[in-house]
């Protein structure tokens, strides 16, 4: 693979970075004219306290002044204070960071079932397999992710029992090791289920069509015509090439995970960066949210730009040029 | 033993629109050593008997008569078996070797993959290598190319690669499927000198098909000229071309401009229509629509491939029309 | 000039009614083969309808008598309350129907916009090509990467809480794949030779947009905008799951956001979360397997599957 290649992919990414920047600026001072206004609805402060809050949040002075401001600050890794105790935002995001991080790489490797069940589907068009396998994507792609969470609580957690009924881990809880691994787990299972069930189809669907887009190819026919298996000819010459395009959508895909993640973080009140932006949104704590935004953003063109490097490392023909 | 027999081979794909007789009765052998030309129009069958030879029809096809390979019936065999015949009593060299090689693997490993398939267990991996680069060395290829991918070789290195390919588990019989369509007039001829050397060198059967008649009576001792899925004539190939006895047959030859004939250069005698749509053919004989010979009874009377006998006629040739002289029983 | 309308031929814009007329007849031929498309279609004429009539049969005033000794609060589904009430007394059923107007409206008319926005923009990229076209395809990338949903809800956490907020934010943020689609089809309509001749003939930018590019373009158009109503849909479940709805109205994701927040999931009141959740899923299966039909049968490169 060549240099060139995975530069060009960077500075693509970086450019992105630079217009979520730019975007984020422009929704937080310029569409909202007035955050602290915004923020404080309701609370009748005295306009001295306005004025000083408006110095403490950056948003006096021009425009400009303010979005230098701004610039500078991100360079130091400042995403201002939160409203919720004034604490550094960048603080509060990096303790909620972990557990999304378990959340969603769980998620996303349960989703990604649905490669292989899409593979296959697409292999055998038409056959039961595939009618059975389209019609559950379709099923799971039609409910919001939230709803399985609150139809998953009120019957495995409520009524059944078996699963605690949200959190990170026991409260009050000092176990160690293997016990608080556990613990951590017992607790994981049934969002990370939730999560997994909404985005599987969505992954099926997408590896299933990638598969009937190949099973054409002249390829596949001269790899009969040698005398492999059936199935080897799958694994071996169709999958590489239907693989191509679930790369680069399982990145796109990725940031709906991400976005699912908030509102399912929250009926499960799993403390990570999903719950931390629904309180946000209902503070409204705007400088939380801006932050937040970000970083799922940063998050999401990570993985794109990593989809990206991996798609010219199995595509010969897209590296090469 | 022949080294292919078709005996009576009716083809019919099921579509959503109903069934399409592909192929409609051919008898075709190949002894050892035999080159045999197939031509006709596209649709009228030919790439359909090159399928059906390995059995890569599509599922659902249906399939009448025999294709005996080695005296062998491919449609009564069992998996394991028909997989173990595959590439090694019969190889193909596929059309479009764009999309024949796959893209994402390096064409020696394509190679190598055929040899391993068929290789007894546990030979060894430098073996393997080493045969790939005396492959391709063969069809006259450095042995470094095995490294590269489809995109990085010309149409002419990809199509013999797929020869190479071909040749990899030493074949008795070569089905060459339009092998040299895609590619430009000078890399044709290298491409089919090499088919022609290698056919020679190592006693290969070879199977021709192809739209391009001038083509086969080069490289083919036999000629069988398809329309609407029959063989409608059959001979030594260059007598059939130079003296058709079919007006199909001399329509197509027509078609193609005599070498250093100036006025058939300037000239050329196409074949005016479409080939007839299989699912609904003419009655009587099919190509009557076409024909400027026809006469009334070619609407109602479809005559099967008998011996040709008119004065002055080589022998072996057989032809299926009314108007063909035939013997007299 | 005048000859030609003597001749007892079709002028062309008859001609090209008639085909338009034949293509539509043929759609609706393929589409009505399709079994399962035909219950989709059935289940939304049915949900737009009860949309519809509802202002007529029931009385928004209902909901403001809450918590009244006649309103019992968290009743099970019984005879007087067909789907049982809310944490205020309020008739599950009721929210139900009115949430249906809400979910349905800002579905069409968010992918309306959607669509407006991506038609205009991927015509322009594909139009006039050149750095128009750069500019426009590096700004739908950006739009492409970046979180849907995340930006979704920033957007509306800044704005004003509406109706017209969520159509907004949906629209601003959804339009880069109709865009996309739009800009290739125009592409390899402009491919195609008779828009050469009309160039050649001298015929203007807009007319060849209008007479050639958009009635090649309309049926592809058409399917994915069925296909992007369902997300609509979802996406303003979620935002007013978020509390970033319309505080005035009641939609089907702001009744989840009250269950959610009484508490109905742990307390086992099932009947308060399930139903807006049911009828969710139902509207937008039912969008979805609709559109696919659809999509199949406008679209000739699936048509063969």
């Amino acid at each position: 693979m060549r240099a060139g290649f995975v530069i060009r992919k960077c500075i693509g990414a970086i450019s992105t970075l630079a217009f979520v920047v730019v975007f984020n600026f422009f929704l937080f001072r310029i569409v909202n004219r007035d955050p602290v206004n915004s923020m404080f609805r309701g609370r009748n402060l005295k306009p001295e306290k306005l004025a000083e809050l408006r110095r403490k949040f950056n948003l006096d002075g021009s425009k400009w002044d303010q979005f230098v401001a701004y610039l500078r600050q991100l360079l130091h890794g400042d995403l201002g204070y939160s409203l919720k105790g004034f604490r550094p935002v960048a603080t509060v995001i990096g303790e909620t960071l972990w557990p999304t991080v378990l959340l969603v790489g769980t998620s996303t490797f349960l989703a990604m079932i649905g490669i292989t069940i899409g593979y296959r589907a697409g292999w055998r068009r038409g056959s039961k397999f595939d009618t059975t396998a389209t019609s559950l994507s379709m099923l799971t792609y039609s409910m919001p992710e939230f709803w399985i969470g609150m139809v998953f609580l009120g019957l495995f957690s409520a009524k059944l029992g078996w699963f605690p009924v949200g959190g990170l881990e026991d409260p009050g809880s000092h176990a160690t090791g293997l016990t608080k691994w556990l613990d951590q787990l017992h607790h994981m299972l049934l969002p990370a289920t939730v999560l997994g069930l909404a985005y599987v189809g969505e992954y099926m669907i997408v590896a299933r069509s990638a598969m009937i887009e190949t099973l054409n190819e002249d390829y596949l026919q001269l790899a009969r015509a040698k005398g492999m298996r059936d199935d080897e000819v799958r694994r071996r010459h169709a999958v590489p090439n239907a693989r191509l395009p679930v790369v680069s959508l399982s990145a796109i895909n990725f940031g709906f995970i991400f976005g699912g993640a908030i509102a399912v973080e929250s009926i499960f009140s799993w403390p990570g960066i999903g719950q931390a932006t629904y309180l946000a949104v209902r503070g409204p704590d705007l400088p939380m949210l801006q932050g937040l935004f970000l970083l799922i953003s940063a998050g999401v063109i990570l993985a794109n730009l990593v989809a990206d490097v991996l798609y010219g490392k199995l595509d010969p023909r897209v590296a090469g040029r | 033993m022949s080294v292919l027999e078709l005996r009576d081979l009716h083809i019919t794909y099921r579509t959503e629109g109903g069934d399409v007789p592909a192929v409609r009765g051919v008898n075709l052998t190949l002894e050892r050593g035999d080159t045999v030309g197939l031509a006709g129009e596209s649709g009228c069958g030919k790439s359909t008997i090159a399928a059906a030879v390995l059995r890569l029809l599509p599922k659902g096809t249906n399939v009448s008569g025999q294709v005996l390979l080695e005296g062998e019936d491919v449609y009564a065999m069992k998996p394991g078996r028909l997989r173990a015949v595959r590439w090694t009593s019969a190889a193909i060299v596929f059309q479009g070797a764009l999309h024949s090689l796959n893209p994402v693997r390096r064409v020696g490993h394509q190679i190598a993959e055929a040899i391993r398939l068929h290789a007894p267990h546990g030979s060894a991996a430098h073996h393997t290598d080493a045969r790939v680069g005396e492959l391709l060395e063969r069809v006259g290829l450095p042995a470094e190319r095995a490294q590269h991918y489809p995109h990085q070789l010309s149409g002419g290195q990809r199509q013999r690669v797929l020869i190479a390919l071909a040749l990899a588990c030493e074949p008795k019989l070569l089905i060459a499927d339009e092998p040299t369509t895609a590619l430009d007039v000078m890399v044709q001829a290298q491409v089919l000198a090499l088919l022609e050397e290698l056919q020679r060198d190592h006693g290969l059967s070879l199977l021709f098909i192809t739209h391009d008649l001038s083509v086969l009576t080069h490289t083919c001792e036999k000629l069988a000229v398809m329309y609407a899925g029959r063989i409608v004539e059959q001979g030594p190939s260059q007598t059939v071309f130079n003296s058709p006895e079919h007006p199909y047959t001399r329509a197509l030859a027509a078609s193609f401009p005599t070498i250093g004939d100036p006025a058939s250069r300037m000239n050329p005698r196409g074949l005016a229509g479409d080939p007839p749509d299989p699912s609904a053919l003419p009655s009587g004989c099919p190509f009557h629509i076409r024909c400027d010979v026809a006469t009334p009874e070619c609407t109602t009377l479809d005559v099967a491939l008998r011996d040709v006998v008119s004065p002055g006629a080589a022998p072996g040739r057989s032809a299926a029309c009314v108007h063909v002289g035939v013997a007299r029983v | 000039m005048s000859v030609e309308a003597d001749l007892p031929l079709a002028s062309p814009r008859s001609i090209r009614w008639s085909r338009r007329r034949a293509s539509l007849a043929e759609t609706g031929r393929r589409i009505r083969k399709d079994r399962l498309a035909v219950i989709a279609l059935l289940v939304l004429i049915g949900f737009v309808l009860l949309a519809i009539i509802t202002p007529w049969i029931t009385d928004r005033a209902d909901f403001n008598a809450i918590n009244t000794g006649n309103n019992p609060t968290n009743q099970p589904p019984n005879g007087d309350y067909l789907l049982g009430t809310d944490r205020y007394g309020r008739s599950v059923a009721l929210q139900l129907m009115w949430g249906a107007r809400v979910s349905l409206f800002v579905g069409f008319v968010a992918t309306v916009l959607t669509i407006v926005i991506g038609v205009l923009i991927g015509l322009a990229a594909g139009f006039f090509g050149g750095w128009i076209d750069a500019l426009l395809m590096r700004i739908t990338d950006w739009f492409l990467v970046i979180p849907f949903l995340p930006t979704a809800i920033v957007l509306a956490a800044v704005l004003e809480r509406s109706l017209w907020t969520v159509v907004l934010v949906i629209g601003i943020t959804s339009w880069p794949s109709s865009a996309r689609l739009v800009r290739s089809q125009v592409l390899s309509v402009r491919e195609r030779l008779y828009v050469d001749r009309a160039r050649a003939l001298g015929a203007g930018r807009l007319h060849i947009v209008g007479r050639h590019i958009l009635p090649n373009v309309t049926p592809l158009i058409l399917a994915s905008a069925t296909l992007a109503v369902p997300i609509s849909i979802l996406t303003e479940t979620t935002l007013s799951f978020l509390g970033l709805g319309d505080p005035t109205s009641i939609s089907w994701g702001g009744m989840l956001d009250q269950a959610q927040q009484s508490s109905a999931v742990t307390a086992g009141h099932w009947w308060y979360y399930l139903p807006p959740g049911i009828a969710i899923m139902l509207v937008v299966l039912a969008f979805t397997i609709f559109g696919r039909a659809l999509e199949e049968v406008l679209d000739p490169r699936l048509r063969a599957r």
